[in-house]
């Protein structure tokens, strides 16, 4: 999922780093002082996650985690996922200095936009149902990450539908385990910490 | 302050304790794509893998030269290798790039290149015979000398000249070169791989981040309040 540096075009590069930058933005006014310790826990987590390797058949995908961070976070997600892309590219080699606006695009946008829509419901609703819509959020964040980097490679030259074909049906099995994942956290956290999900009912919205 | 930590901790502490275990059930994988190159007789081979396991098929290989033109192309099979033959006597920049965005590259050297289009970087080796020549231009007199002394030793003399230099030269360089390629793919398999302690030393970065992004919050907030 991390785009490597050196594929994509230098347009795409520079529109996707502006909006990371404006996210990255909103997700630092975001944070007062009593979230840092959780968004840095959730940064770590996205930074390990990605070495959980799912070996089915011929490609090798990891974690990514994006939903759930998302869902938790916010715009917080925009900061919190730019320590973890930074580290990763600088330790792992996935990814690139380069793309970092790239990637962190492709990963945070998805996540926020989940993230935003999931969360008042979940804040609101059963457990049955949160977990429901946690799950769907986990694999939708996967699906559009998958999509915008199908489009970043198409906009770059490559053909669309058998990039989008690879990089989506890939990524398939990473979607049903976030899914569970994300449906699991969603449920155990509504459980033990109702409020790490403000409501807009109850606390005034981010 | 201490509610949000506590908050942090019950919540979101075990996923990562979780994700640590796993890392440390099936050991670190890195999800990087890996290319490597080597010559072997006339061609060149090489393979592309993840570091988490698994090859891109169907790849598409491109050589390039010095100057950014192309000089080689090859396309993986299933197990991510793939063979050429290289046609010019220069560096051979090999490089990958999968339908997915994952890209690699890698240098195969022109003198790592099959003896015959190796030849230009050999060049210089030339001028190190020619001198060995004109050094040993001095010694044959006395050599002559000592031969007539000895006229036993002339049948090793004479043997000597039929192995050429440079054929022997080429030779060994060839079986050293073969002897140290699984030393060098080792070697470049290590540098590719995750060790615990960039991960270890990654969580360390980001907690000591966030430490002092609440360290100066903290100190605002006190500012404010005072």
């Amino acid at each position: 999922m991390h785009i490597a540096d050196g594929v994509v075009a230098v347009p795409v590069i520079a529109t996707t780093s502006a909006i990371a930058v404006a996210g990255l933005g909103l997700g630092l006014r975001s944070i007062d002082d009593t979230r840092v310790p959780q968004v840095a826990v959730l940064s770590a987590t996205f930074f390990v996650a990605s070495l959980v390797h799912i070996n089915l058949g011929p490609s090798s995908v990891h974690l990514i985690l994006n939903g759930l961070i998302g869902v938790l976070l916010g715009w917080a997600a925009f900061p919190a996922m730019f320590v973890g892309l930074l580290l990763q590219s600088v330790l792992f080699g996935f990814g690139g200095i380069t793309v970092l606006g790239l990637n962190l695009f492709n990963i945070a946008v998805p996540a926020v936009i989940c993230g935003v829509a999931a969360r008042e419901v979940i804040a609101t609703s059963r457990p049955a149902v949160a977990a429901a819509v946690g799950g769907v959020a986990g694999a939708a964040a996967i699906a559009m990450t998958a999509m915008c980097v199908a489009i970043a490679l198409a906009l770059s030259g490559q053909e669309f539908l058998p990039a989008a074909e690879i990089v989506v049906l890939a990524h398939m099995p990473v979607m049903a385990i976030e899914g569970l994942i994300t449906a699991a956290a969603v449920v155990l956290i509504k459980r033990v910490r109702p409020d790490m999900f403000p409501s807009r009912r109850t606390v005034a919205p981010l | 302050m201490r509610a949000p930590l506590s908050l942090a901790v019950r919540s979101v502490v075990p996923l990562l304790a979780a994700v640590l275990v796993v890392l440390a059930s099936q050991g670190a994988h890195a999800h990087r794509l890996n290319l490597f190159a080597f010559v072997d007789g006339q061609s060149i081979q090489g393979s592309a893998y993840y570091s988490g396991g698994g090859a891109p098929g169907g790849a598409e290989i491109v050589a390039y030269g010095p100057d950014g033109a192309e000089i080689g192309h090859a396309t993986t099979d299933a197990d991510g290798n793939f063979s050429f033959t290289p046609t010019q006597p220069v560096d051979h920049r090999i490089t990958i790039a999968t339908a997915d965005g994952h890209a690699a590259e890698f240098v195969v050297t022109a003198a790592e290149l099959p003896a015959p289009l190796a030849a230009p970087a050999a060049e210089p080796q030339a001028p190190v015979a020619a001198d060995e020549a004109e050094a040993g231009e001095a010694p044959p007199a006395a050599e002559s000398e000592a031969v007539a002394d000895r006229p036993t030793d002339v049948p090793a003399v004479a043997a000597a000249p039929a192995i050429d230099p440079a054929e022997l030269e080429s030779l060994i360089g060839r079986t050293v070169q073969r002897q140290i390629q699984p030393l060098r793919q080792q070697l470049f398999a290590y540098e590719g791989a995750i060790h615990m302690h960039d991960v270890l030393g990654g969580i360390g970065y980001i907690l000591g981040l966030f430490g002092i992004a609440a360290y100066l919050m903290s100190l605002r907030r006190r500012k404010v309040a005072g």
